[in-house]
């Protein structure tokens, strides 16, 4: 017999090989082996797709907010700019079936008037430029009641770059006397200088408490069904053991397997997002009142090469780990070490690093309402 | 070749307390063909695993061509499965995600072959045993009879110098049995490999040149009788 040691280009070759066969088990295994593999790819989309969105959340958030700004109405009167004639200008908020609604009442003093952003034309006295939400609720059987408080000559439409969301009820409305009204301020431009919305504690717990409750179901989901498949992937392997594959050779093979598991997986994940970000626009939800534009949803792209580079390599990783306990044997599976005692403090370590999160969050979030209450955007 | 291809000598093996091997020992020489033959939890299998290597006995030696079996490697007996040796077992030794044509080609990927000629000789040994029809088939698409032949094509395409085949014919009827065997050892004849055949039935057992006979973990060598 002879025991040749395989020269480096034909171990590179052997490597393939092996990787080439894993992924050959996981894909085209007849029934079982799709299902498994579907099982796997959507455990895996799913948590890819939370995973996006959690990075999303910020750059959504911030968005919205430069619009707000962009658009805001000074509240001083404004540095004076050559070749502009200022417009009065007051926001007026109202409310209407239970909804919010906000606008801009102007009163231009000459032909150069400063234009909000999504506007074309500052209405002159008795016209309005509308949102396209409120323009299609005016139009409605639902709008009946409202339609008297917009008798006038609808003259435009605010297109997005002017909105915080696409169901905002939005409108800059021509009045005759804006600077003796409350609250107006002559201005020569509109808009504030944007804050950048550095997500504060309260807000990163808010989205990672929200992560980890979408989450659970899908960890819980991929563990049962890693588990089920375990078995049968523990025989497939001691048929190839008996075969002449030596525990390296094995353990490749699971990896390949595991990577196809997880490619998929990030396909279908992108993909749900992706989907995701289409339904977006047509909810409403009432905390970011006016919805969301799809523009918005927008992942931190280093984020995403992170998820995209990790996602693969941790599963990877974890199958060649969760190899490392057993030893493949052509007969069968061997425990190496007799079953560990699950050790207890590895299970109170999210309870305890969520009680922390809250106890360190906690005197911010009673100043943070106290702040909201005179905060009107 | 002057010694035993193969011989096992004082092998002793338990499961917990129940002992399957209490100083079996039996020798293989090259191209022959021994049925291990024994009532039923008399410790053939068990032999058969310790002879191959995939089983480690509690004491005793097995040697393999004059090297000592539990002196080598995992990497250099899982090399030795490969090359010099095939397995036929009663069923389920075939992995199922596999075509019958991967299955038979998988010790040669396995041992770094390329596809084409891995699938070539693949097909070779599908055709000499019958079932090159259900090469595009997966074991559980295919009969208990065509299952095991493609199981001594796989077992036979490496051409190894031992076959270990435990009740090849266990799960089949007379007739596909017969028909399995015969294949079996016509193939081993052909290629001059030796044939551990473990089985219960005498008329499975016609088919080797000799006997052993194993009892209570207890082996007997039955001398051919000219
Ligand atoms: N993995 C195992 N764990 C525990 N006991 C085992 C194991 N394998 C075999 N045995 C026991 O060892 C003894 C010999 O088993 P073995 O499988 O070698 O018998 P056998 O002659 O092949 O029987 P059969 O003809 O039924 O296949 C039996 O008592 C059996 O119960
Ligand atoms: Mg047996």
């Amino acid at each position: 017999m002879t025991m040749l040691r395989l020269r480096p280009r034909r171990r590179l070759r052997q490597w393939w090989i092996d990787l080439m066969l894993g992924i050959r088990l996981a894909v085209g295994g007849g029934r079982a082996g799709w299902g498994r593999l579907a099982l796997t790819a959507v455990g895996v989309g799913l948590g890819v797709t939370v995973l996006l969105a959690a990075t999303s959340v910020s750059h959504m958030l911030q968005a919205r907010d430069d619009r707000g700004y962009a658009r805001a109405v000074p509240t001083s009167e404004s540095a004076k700019i050559p070749g502009v004639d200022p417009v009065y200008a007051a926001l007026r908020e109202t409310t209407f079936d239970d909804r919010d609604f906000e606008g801009v009442i102007v009163q231009k003093t000459g032909p150069n008037a400063p234009l909000p952003p999504g506007v074309d034309r500052l209405p002159d006295v008795g016209e309005v430029v509308l949102s396209p939400a409120l323009r299609q609720l005016l139009d409605s059987p639902e709008g009946e009641l409202l339609r008297p408080r917009f008798p006038e000559r609808v003259v435009g439409t605010v297109d997005p770059s002017g909105l915080t969301g696409p169901h905002e009820l939005f409108f800059y409305v021509g009045v005759p006397d804006v600077a003796g009204s409350s609250g107006s301020a002559v201005t020569y431009h509109f808009g504030r200088p944007s804050q950048p919305r550095y997500l504060d504690g309260l807000l990163w717990l808010l989205i990672a408490l929200g992560s980890v409750a979408l989450l659970m179901p899908v960890v819980v989901f991929v563990a049962t069904s890693t588990r089920l498949a375990a078995a049968a992937r523990d025989r497939r392997l001691a048929a190839l053991r008996l075969v002449g594959a030596d525990g390296e050779q094995v353990r490749r093979i699971a990896a390949g397997e595991a990577f196809v598991g997880a490619l998929v997986g990030l396909v279908v994940g992108v993909g749900l997002f992706a989907l995701g970000r289409a339904i977006v626009p047509t909810l409403d939800p009432p905390a970011l009142r006016g919805g969301i534009f799809a523009a918005d949803v927008r992942p931190d792209w280093t984020l995403v090469a992170l998820i995209l580079v990790v996602v693969p390599v941790l599963a990877v990783v974890i199958a060649m780990f969760s190899l490392r306990r057993v030893m493949i044997e052509p007969l069968g599976v061997v425990r190496r070490a007799r079953n560990q005692r699950r050790r207890l403090w590895w299970r109170l370590v999210p309870p305890v690093a969520g009680v922390a999160l809250l106890a360190s969050q906690g005197g911010r979030l009673s100043q943070k309402t106290r702040k909201k209450a005179s905060n009107c955007r | 070749m002057s010694g035993p291809l193969l011989e096992a000598m004082d092998l002793y093996k338990s499961f917990g307390p129940t002992p399957a091997l209490d100083g079996a020992g039996m020798s293989l020489w090259p191209g022959e063909v021994v049925a291990v033959m024994g009532p039923s939890g008399s410790g053939k299998s068990t032999l058969l695993h310790c002879l191959a290597g995939i089983l480690r006995p509690d004491s005793g030696t097995v040697s393999y061509n004059g090297t000592e079996l539990s002196a080598l490697s995992d990497v250099a007996r899982s090399e030795l499965r490969r090359t010099e040796f095939g397995f036929v077992f009663q069923f389920g030794q075939l992995v199922p995600e596999l075509t019958s044509l991967e299955n038979v080609a998988l010790p040669l990927r396995l041992g770094g072959m390329r596809r084409r000629e891995a699938e070539q000789a693949a097909t070779e040994w599908l055709e000499r045993l019958e079932v090159a029809d259900v090469a595009g088939k997966r074991p559980g698409e295919t009969s208990g009879g065509q299952g095991q032949r493609v199981a001594v094509a796989r077992a036979l395409v490496t051409r190894p110098k031992v076959v270990f085949a435990d009740e090849p014919t266990g799960a089949l009827d007379s007739l596909n049995g017969e028909r399995v065997m015969r294949l079996l050892v016509a193939a081993a004849k052909d290629t001059t490999a030796a044939v551990v055949l473990v089985t219960h039935e005498a008329r499975v057992a016609a088919y080797s040149d000799r006997e052993v006979v194993v009892r209570d973990g207890k082996s007997t060598q039955v001398e051919l009788i000219p």
